[in-house]
């Protein structure tokens, strides 16, 4: 800073930081918290589908591939594009896609005995990734708009927050129990401090992801046509090229000696994707793409690597665009998406962000502590600040946890399942919602997250139930992805009941 | 302008000179990269993935500033320089 920073700087940025960070934060919250459990997203949607086998054995790329190739060929002749996903470490099902004359297609293949596997109508783990920056019910540009400017409000706060505050490294060691107010500025100060760099690094990541959206100017500029920012895309994404059929029929090479290929130039990193367009046709194209989470092998950049061919002469025709500002803009979007991180990694992730949600709460609760104190500010601001702290900060996880329970009760032919799921979560946020807006504060607080306490501790019971894989199972086979579900829901079950029992504090 | 106006007016236009100044900034610092000498493509994604970080510090700097005036005299240096740079005002 230039000038020294003085009593009124330290004001100013304090007012900034109060502003930036309340007029969101229950968005921010909700964000943060959705985007936390997104660090999990396939494990989730693998708890959502249990019908999904528990694999255990390792899975030969080639073979997958084959059982693929059979069932497109069988199922989606004449189709304009075919998606193949292939079985990685997180994820065990072969998922295809593909754009057929009737629309979209899609299924799931077991990676070793190649048969279809039936799963559940469920948005699974992708709703919450979805929702962390595009919401849900409103127009996909408008909310992603939307998450934008209460991201940069973060960063401000964020910042601000860091000039305001003197003695960051004493605080930091500083909590007093049972204080009130200053319990609350501690346990913020604890929860932002720590996790400073993670804070700062996935709010400006974030924004990075959609900077295309954000910062279009030059981009428009330099590319006033829609194909060269399409070109400027496909550098660093691996696109399938958008390209007529010309309905001649042709043999495609074999799958299996581009497999060979791509991996000898990544270093032996395993195939994730494979992307056909116009299969069958002169004109089809092939783009193989790197599945991400090999660390070792590809870094972590959040671009993997990817190779095009022509499906049928087998030519390279190109390869990812590596150059100084791809690579940087890879490696932020690779440190926000967090895929290249193995488990461990993966549970720093959301330890982390979880700090960011208790930041976000903790900020919250000071706001409505401090404004107590002082009789002369608007009642009707307080009391609305109260009101949708208790509705999001204990409302909106109450309505997370139902979506684990309607994802096990709705009936599993019922129509457009994957979005009733979804309707139920909303309309218990909205239950919460009005619930806090009509209880006693503390009755409030109390009973929402009793209320969350209660389906916490009751879902691996429900797991158990209506699934052959509660937790006795689950530990006998040693599948470790549903002991943790059943375990973390527990412990949150304690901590939710924990806040409930101090729940006069807020 | 009584004290108290001017206590309650000061914060609301430093937010609307914070929004309109960070948002100029940023634009113009998104077209100006385009003149450095390198690849089209790398300038462009330069300017984007920096876009936020002149967001961010111009309304630091607005809210740092000791005045308004001196919010906008610290301002109209890099205004200019992005402003001519991108070619957006002709100057």
């Amino acid at each position: 800073m230039i000038a020294p920073l003085g009593r009124h700087v330290r004001q100013r940025m304090a007012q900034l930081h109060r502003w930036t960070g309340l007029l969101l934060a229950w968005l921010l919250f909700a964000i943060f918290l959705t985007g936390t459990l997104s660090f999990f997203r396939q494990e989730l949607t693998l708890w959502m589908q249990p019908e999904r086998p528990f694999l255990q054995e390792t899975i030969k790329p080639e073979a997958a591939l084959e059982h693929a190739y059979q069932y497109l060929q069988q199922q989606a002749q004449g189709a304009s594009n075919w998606v193949i996903r292939l079985p990685g470490e997180r994820d065990g099902l072969i998922s295809l896609d593909w754009q057929g004359p009737e629309g979209r297609g899609e299924a799931r293949l077991h990676p070793v005995s190649g048969e279809t596997v039936h799963v559940r109508d469920t948005r699974g783990g992708d709703f919450f990734y979805r929702f962390h920056f595009q919401l849900h019910y409103l127009p996909v540009q408008f909310a992603r708009y939307l998450v934008g400017i209460a991201a940069m409000m973060m960063l401000l706060a964020l910042i601000s927050g860091v000039i305001t505050h003197k003695k960051i490294f004493q605080d930091f060691f500083t909590f007093r129990w049972g204080k009130g107010q200053r319990s609350w500025l501690d346990a913020h100060n604890g929860f932002s401090v720590l996790a400073l760099p993670f804070h700062l690094m996935i709010t400006y990541t974030g924004l990075v992801t959609l900077m295309m959206l954000y910062i279009p100017w030059g981009l428009d500029r330099a590319f006033p046509e829609p194909q060269q920012r399409q070109q400027l895309i496909s550098d660093v994404f691996a696109v399938l090229p958008a390209e007529p059929r010309v309905g001649e029929a042709a043999a495609m090479v074999p799958v299996s000696s581009l497999l060979a290929r791509a991996r000898a130039e990544w270093q032996g990193a395993d195939v994730g994707t494979v992307q056909i367009s116009n299969p069958g046709d002169v004109n089809a194209k092939m783009v193989i793409a790197a599945q991400a989470g090999q660390p070792d092998r590809l870094g972590i950049s959040g671009h993997p690597p990817f190779m095009v061919f022509d499906a049928t002469s087998g030519e390279l025709l190109r390869t990812k665009v590596s150059r100084p500002a791809y690579a940087a803009y890879g490696t932020l979007l690779g440190l926000h998406l967090g895929r290249f991180a193995d488990w461990p990694g993966r549970w720093l992730y959301a330890l982390l962000g979880a700090a960011g949600c208790g930041m976000l709460a903790t900020g919250l609760l000071l706001w409505t502590t401090k404004r107590r104190k002082k009789p002369d500010h608007s009642r009707f601001g307080l009391w609305l600040v109260e009101r949708l702290n208790l509705a999001t900060l204990a409302g909106f996880p109450v309505a997370l946890v139902t979506l684990f329970w309607l994802n096990r009760l709705l009936p599993l032919d019922m129509p457009a399942r994957a979005q009733w799921e979804i309707h139920g979560l909303f309309l218990v946020w909205l239950a919460m919602l009005l619930h806090a807006l009509v209880r006693p504060l503390n009755a409030g607080w109390r009973e929402q997250l009793g209320l969350a306490g209660l389906l916490l501790l009751c879902l691996p019971v429900l797991n158990l139930v209506t699934t052959d894989r509660g937790l006795p199972m689950s530990m006998a086979a040693g599948d470790w992805l549903f002991v943790s579900f059943d375990l973390l829901a527990l412990l949150l079950a304690g901590l939710m009941f924990r806040c409930a029992k101090k729940g006069r504090a807020a | 302008m009584p004290a108290k106006a001017r206590f309650h007016l000061e914060p609301v236009l430093r937010t609307l000179l914070a929004i309109l100044s960070a948002f100029l900034l940023t634009r113009w610092s998104s077209i100006a990269v385009l003149r450095l000498p390198w690849a089209t493509e790398q300038a462009v994604v330069t300017g984007m993935l920096l876009g936020f970080a002149v967001f961010a510090a111009t309304v630091i700097w607005v809210f740092v500033a000791d005045s308004l005036r001196s919010a906008c005299l610290g301002l109209l240096p890099p205004a200019l320089l992005l402003a001519y740079f991108s070619r957006e005002v002709m100057l």
